[in-house]
């Protein structure tokens, strides 16, 4: 998670806290939904799928090199394939 | 698996030609990259939650092309290419596709060499064998 995430993260939670507190001392019902979608958020800002990550779990020891390479663009650390041939599923090696 | 956006590879003919193979995938990003991705147009720049978005879909295209290419019996993805357009504004849907062939072995190939290397055995053996039989003769 990014750190811009993050703290749009706890940004949202601490609102959804204030409004809940709100609701619960104030009995201030309007506050309620103000609550709830600044949980929503807080939680969407935290939670995110994250990068594809096609070979999670599974063994590549022995696959093919293809003898492509690149910059992920991402992160900027070079990035080599590697190919199983019985299957034909790619592997993201950073090096 | 190679895969290139030439016609032919050099060296390698195409002895076989098997058809369009393709790759789809349609990808979004999540509500919390959607925001932080939205507030950095304020200053503009680049967009790094969106570069990633693209990225990963791109991969994942090729991927899946390469697969399809692979249960096809193929070796070789010619004419590949790219095509790309958005759905609902915040997905994005990326095609990889090209023509699926089976290219001739190169020469000096790993494959090749190997089965040179063993016809070398199999002619060493040979003579060994001619060798003992008439050391046995004499």
């Amino acid at each position: 998670m990014s750190a811009f995430r993050a703290l749009l993260a706890v940004g949202f939670a601490i609102l959804a806290l204030l409004a809940f507190a709100n609701v619960a001392i104030w009995h201030s019902a309007g506050w309620f939904p103000i609550g709830f979608y600044a949980a929503l958020l807080a939680v969407a800002a935290a939670f995110e799928a994250g990068r594809y990550q096609p070979n999670r779990g599974v063994s590549t020891l022995g696959w093919k090199a293809t003898g492509e390479r690149f910059f992920d663009p991402t992160t900027g650390t070079p990035t080599e394939v590697f190919y199983d041939p019985k299957s034909g599923a790619r592997d993201y090696r950073s090096r | 698996m190679i895969v290139v956006t030439t016609e032919d590879v050099t060296g390698r003919p195409v002895t076989k030609s098997l058809g369009q193979v393709f790759g789809v995938v349609v990808r979004s990003r999540g509500l919390g990259g959607n925001i932080v991705a939205g507030l950095r147009t304020i200053l503009g720049g680049e967009i790094h939650e969106y570069t990633a978005m693209v990225e990963d879909a791109r991969r994942q295209a090729i991927d899946r092309m390469v697969q399809n290419a692979t249960a096809m019996g193929a070796n070789a993805v010619v004419r590949m290419m790219f095509d790309s357009s958005e759905i609902g504004s915040l997905m994005s849907e990326i095609v990889a596709y090209g023509t699926a062939v089976v290219l001739a072995e190169e020469a000096g190939s790993a494959e090749v060499r190997a089965e040179a290397a063993g016809s070398a055995v199999v002619r060493a053996e040979s003579a060994g064998s001619a060798v003992v039989r008439a050391v046995e003769a004499a």
